[in-house]
């Protein structure tokens, strides 16, 4: 008998608060493009071509140079710490206003401020006193949807960009709730923030609404997914790196071994539309746009993922879609798996204590049938930081100053500062320069700081051996198979049916890989997909590119 | 043999042996069933990251025992402080729903009265319209209450099944009891506390029961109505500890830290967690099931 | 014996209430007057004032926020601003094939929720009621009622751990050279494995209502029957089982009420196992729906569609229950 669940607020809330909980893993956030315009089913788009007047003058950073500089956009890599950190803030920025900052927070709750003194320490070095008030992580969508609603917003307001892109009228909003940062921060004016004027155009040109400079950017790595593999099993198995989607296949099929409890494979159907050279959503050729559900390639990808998993190479529990994919790849339970590439680093992080020897890499970037790969890149911003409306102008600049502190790169004493407090205090550096946490750090260091401004991305774990060469390898060599988005750097809000017919599109898919529907179903429901939205979505995406000037 | 059925009733007769066997077999499956899982939630809760790794997931086999994920909980004094805000809120809160709800269960248990009907039906009508998230949260912020206590209690104060369940308790009372103190002359109150409540502690205890577990078990309205991270239940602190490595993209994080002191393994934490929520669950049942006493019921009518 | 123990069963009109009950049970008009219920009843409407005041406030103001259901809502412009779209989101719902296969797995699996869980917890109740030594039914009880507390993660987790591909059952079956368990991404297998999971998590949970309705049956019937020679079984048939009916049926009148709620989370986290064609249910299909357009009006229009539904259905077995002479939930004045 379901005895009414006895949370007096479950029943209500069951379906939003599931629903936020899990957003961050809904694959169709995850393959979302962009968005962010806007009325409701109508566009808006901000021209990435006529922005420039409005974003700060790159001013680079050169205290600190990388080891292994990125290239095709690909991040710097540092192999080793500085063994002097550089002072890039001369002045503390502050002048002793009080303001609270609210963020989203994925991690254990530090002490609030009053009570921790990592707090302390960077409020000193700043001269300003912020407050965090921390958001669930999971649930950051709902609440953000319900402080906007209520004009509830914090002095600082970090939004993650799959936020903005989920919440409808977020273009109107952000006019309303928050400052216009352009006579701050536009052309030369960014000079007082040299840090900041540091930041990628490409971030800032995203962070452009309505015509005003709104928010501060976190620019991103230029790849979120891929496969992750067992170096070190591969090895011991005397194989080499795959070099093809067929080289792969045969690889799975001679490590695949379940009655020891190894399967070769996890899932990784995102990464082969990638290998198959499918675009990550629009292809523009001869006048035409081609989604990616249209091509030969992403159909390619398909039946490639139905094939391993009609081979059983994939561990059934992936086939189930449970939650421990990290483990089963840790334990050596799979040997091949796709995750966030920062998946790597926390996996060393956790593994190398035990066991010295472990080895992951990321598959080398291939393509299938003699063409190149097709590599999908991220938005440029991966959130941004609003600033409350109605703040007096040295407000707005002390805050500025704020976030310009906290946009202090890899190797300078501020990025120690604000990510691991004071040495000898809250981390400590070992042989290699390294920062080290201490109990006290551990407690009490948190991402706040992080969290309110945003700095070059930077391939920096050189704690781990050979990581930073290997990483800074792979992104370099898979940088130059950026894929031509023809719609790069605009901000676009899906019309409403175009994103919902994705769902029962994803769903057959899901089927096909998994052996419950036949492949030959994939062409009624790519024609469902265009008459539900798709071919609507075609005519949208078509009257931006005219917009833009780029037909 | 004699000790074992003390509390068999004398009228009773003693029940067959294949009866029991098959009852015996019955309950020792039911119970094995339940408590292998929990066996391995409470190991893995106890495993050092080692383990973890070796099982690629929840741990069936012990491979060491590890107090490390209870230590990395309970360091810093967050989780202390949340423990005292849950205990609070849940106290208070039960107070409050019990009281209206035994209020008003027992106005609502006389068919005939004034306004009878429309009230119940209001209440059911509670039980299948739930109002929307943002909504409420503009009614919340609009009373004031964000960051109070209050927006934890109030909001869902009154659970629309609890009062239906335990009107309908009422109304399986005896009516002559409630009929005969009512001739001589006492008012509902008094009908209320001295009769009623005393033959209804089973149900009341069951109904306080699914208050405090809701109240415990809560975080949503946390996560909505309060932005000062000091007031946040246990249940909302536990969560962050389940979220590292979410973020998209992950570049985040203190990762690339190398780790000071030796952290336990995420899935270990998840599993504590687990442990930690229910402990005070099992230490309050006993005193709910105190109440299911047999015969209350007999002394009322007889006595 | 048959006719007393028949007459155990709480009777419909019996309750603390009956006089009143007897004296409004007339045809409307004839009753007292409405001055004469005021002065009568004024104590128990001041009983019900908190509850019903904290409902009005804190639920019913809230819910007219449902009315966004005829709009395309947006958080920014507010109830006030967004623009009104008659039945548009009903219209787009109910042309969707995809909501009635949702609607379609929903009631199949409510269905098997009624015949397959509902009379568990009750026979689980009876059973750890009639376990005798004190102490052993106290800790059996604290038992069975753990798995409420697990998250649907936890237990779907738990369930793939041991009944997976790879699981504690399947490695076994391996190395002994059978065939491995297909059942976690079995299509043909849902729904056996949510009952299951539905069963393991919450059946113990939901013998406390039913403990308590067993421990105010009155322990003298038992002694009268026995005495009158009824065995065990008669005793269970005559005396216990017409002592839970009220309780029985006024939850299984609440589940049907409930019955389009056949929850969320066991669903979304199992769905993509499992294909969207069986596992989709309403609450997974609204959520796929909005979250992803950020469409809250589907939202509230699928909300408004599961209230009426379950109104209906509340009303029509109220009424069975009353022709049956039970309460139901409310009463016929």
């Amino acid at each position: 008998m379901p005895l009414r669940p006895p949370s007096p607020s479950r029943r209500r809330f069951l379906g939003l608060a599931g629903a936020g909980a899990l957003a961050a893993l809904s694959p169709a956030v995850l393959t979302s493009c962009s968005s962010g315009g806007g009325g409701a089913g109508g566009g808006s788009a901000a021209d990435a071509g006529s922005l420039d007047s409005l974003i700060p003058t790159h001013i680079p950073f050169e205290g600190v140079l990388p080891d292994i500089e990125g290239l095709h956009g690909a991040p710097d890599g540092f192999t080793s710490y500085p063994g002097e950190f550089v002072r890039a803030v001369p002045e503390p920025p502050g002048r002793g206003g009080s303001y609270t900052a609210m963020t989203p927070l994925w991690g254990p709750l530090p002490p609030g401020l009053g009570n921790n003194s990592f707090f302390d320490h960077v409020n000193g070095l700043l001269g300003t006193t912020i407050e965090f008030n921390f958001q669930d992580g999971n649930t950051v969508i709902d609440k953000m949807n319900a402080v906007v609603a209520g004009r509830d917003v914090a002095d600082l307001t970090m939004f993650p960009d799959w936020v903005i892109n989920l919440m409808p009228q977020f273009n109107r909003a952000v006019g309303e709730l928050f400052e216009d940062l352009t006579p701050y921060l536009a052309g030369d004016a960014a000079a007082a923030y040299p840090l900041l004027a540091n930041l990628d155009g490409d971030a800032w040109r995203w962070n452009v609404f309505n015509g005003r400079l709104q928010g501060v950017p976190w620019p991103a790595e230029p790849f979120g997914n891929w496969v992750l593999y067992r170096r070190d099993l591969l090895e011991e198995l005397g194989l080499e790196a795959p070099t093809g989607p067929d080289d792969l296949f045969a690889i799975g099929e001679e490590i695949n071994d379940p009655d020891n409890d190894r399967w070769a494979f996890g899932d990784f159907t995102l990464s082969m539309r990638q290998v198959f050279g499918a675009p990550k959503q629009w292809r523009y050729a001869n006048g035409e746009l081609t989604h990616m559900f249209e091509t030969d390639e992403w159909r390619a990808g398909v039946e490639f993922m139905r094939r391993v998993f009609d081979a059983g190479l994939v561990h059934p529990d992936i086939v189930a879609l449970g939650d421990n994919s990290k483990e089963l790849l840790n334990s050596g339970r799979i040997v091949f798996n796709q995750d966030g590439i920062g998946a790597w680093h926390e996996a060393y992080g956790q593994m190398l204590g035990d066991d010295p020897d472990f080895r992951l890499d990321l598959m080398p970037v291939f393509g299938a049938n003699g063409a190149d790969p097709v590599m999908h890149r991220s938005d440029p911003s991966a959130q941004s930081v609003f600033v409350r409306k109605g703040m007096e102008p040295e407000q707005i600049e002390e805050l500025l100053g704020v976030m310009n502190f906290c946009a202090a790169p890899f190797g300078t004493r501020e990025y120690m500062d604000y990510r691991y407090g004071a040495e000898g205090t809250h981390h400590e550096l070992n042989d290699d320069g390294a920062p080290r946490l201490t109990d006290l750090g551990a407690g009490e260091v948190n991402d706040g700081y992080y969290f309110i401004s945003g700095r070059p991305p930077a391939i920096t774990e050189s704690q781990y051996p050979d990581f930073v060469r290997w990483k800074t390898d792979w992104y370099n060599h898979a940088a130059q198979y950026s894929e031509e988005d023809p719609f790069a750097g605009i901000r676009i809000q899906r019309p409403e049916r175009f994103a919902g017919a994705e769902t029962p599109l994803t769903d057959r898919v899901q089927d096909i890989i998994r052996g419950r529907e036949d492949l030959s179903s994939l062409d009624r429901a790519v024609a469902d997909w265009r008459r539900d939205g798709g071919d609507e979505g075609r005519e949208f995406y078509f009257g931006v590119l005219q917009e833009h000037g780029r037909d | 043999m004699s000790t074992l059925f003390e509390s068999r009733p004398v009228w009773a007769e003693r029940p067959s042996l294949p009866a029991r066997a098959a009852k015996n077999t019955v309950l020792v499956a039911v119970a094995v069933v339940i408590l292998l899982p929990i066996y391995v939630v409470v190991l893995t809760s106890l495993s050092p990251a080692s383990a973890v790794t070796a099982a690629g997931g929840l741990v069936v086999v012990p491979g060491g025992i590890s107090f490390q994920a209870y230590a990395d909980l309970f360091s810093g004094g967050v989780v202390t402080r949340a423990v005292l805000v849950s205990l609070g809120v849940t106290a208070v809160g039960t107070l409050v729903s019990l009281a209206a709800t035994v209020l008003a269960a027992y106005g609502l248990s006389r068919p005939g009265s004034l306004l009878h009907r429309p009230l119940l039906f209001a209440v059911l009508l509670t039980f299948l319209f739930a109002p929307g998230m943002i909504p409420l949260y503009l009614l919340v912020s609009d009373l004031g209450m964000i960051d109070s206590y209050a927006s934890l209690i109030l909001p869902t104060a009154v659970n629309a099944f609890n009062l239906v369940v335990m009107r309908a308790f009422f109304m399986n009372l005896p009516g002559e009891i409630a009929d005969s103190a009512r001739m001589d002359g006492a008012g509902e109150w008094t009908i209320l506390t001295r009769l009623v409540l005393p033959m209804s502690k089973g149900v009341t205890a069951v109904v306080g029961l699914f208050y405090a577990v809701g109240y415990w078990n809560a975080f949503f309205n946390a996560i909505l109505y309060i932005n000062d991270n000091a007031k946040w239940p246990l249940q909302l602190i536990l969560r962050q500890y389940v979220q590292q490595g979410q973020q998209l993209n992950s570049s985040s994080l203190i990762g690339d830290a190398v780790q000071g002191t030796a952290s336990a393994p995420n899935l270990a934490v998840q599993m504590a967690i687990v442990v930690v929520a229910l402990v005070p669950v099992t230490v309050v049942y006993p005193l709910v099931q105190k109440h299911f006493t047999k015969g209350v019921i007999i002394g009322a009518v007889k006595g | 014996m048959t006719e007393r123990s028949t007459a155990v069963a709480p009777a419909p009109d019996r309750g603390p209430a009956r006089p009143a009950r007897r004296r409004a049970a007339g045809r409307p008009g004839r009753g007292p007057s409405l001055r004469a219920r005021w002065r009568r009843d004024r104590p128990l409407l001041l009983m019900t004032l908190p509850a019903i005041g904290l409902l009005a406030v804190f639920h019913y103001v809230p819910t007219f926020g449902n009315v966004i259901a005829f709009q395309q809502y947006n958080p920014w412009d507010g109830v006030l601003g967004s623009p009104w779209v008659g039945f548009y989101q009903f219209e787009r719902l109910f042309t969707d094939p995809r909501f009635w296969n949702a609607v379609g797995n929903t009631l199949v699996i409510a269905a098997v929720q009624l015949v397959f869980f509902f009379p568990v917890p009750i026979a689980l109740a009876i059973l750890l009621d009639s376990v005798l030594t004190r102490r052993l039914r106290l800790v059996l009880q604290s038992i069975v009622y753990m798995p409420h507390f697990f998250s649907w993660v936890l237990v779907v987790t738990l369930f793939q751990q041991i009944l997976g591909g790879a699981g504690l059952i399947s490695q076994a079956l391996r190395g002994a050279g059978y065939a491995p368990l297909e059942m976690m991404a079995n299509p043909d297998a849902f729904l056996l494995v949510v009952t299951s999971q539905m069963v393991w998590k919450d059946a113990g949970w939901g013998t406390i209502i039913f403990l308590a309705a067993l421990a105010a049956i009155d322990q003298n019937l038992y002694e009268s029957a026995a005495v009158d020679g009824a065995d065990r079984w008669r005793r269970m048939w005559h005396i216990t089982l017409p002592g839970l009916r009220p309780v029985i049926v006024l939850l299984l009148i609440l589940k049907l009420g409930d019955i389009l709620n056949v929850g969320f989370e066991q669903f979304y986290l199992q769905r993509d196992a499992f294909g969207a064609g069986v596992s989709e249910v309403m609450d997974t299909f609204v959520y796929h729906q909005t979250l992803v357009t950020g469409n809250f009006s589907a939202g509230a229009a699928a909300g408004l569609v599961k209230g009426v539904v379950g109104l209906v259905l509340i009303l029509v077995a109220n009424k069975m229950a009353h022709l049956m002479g039970e309460h139901g939930v409310y009463k016929r004045a």
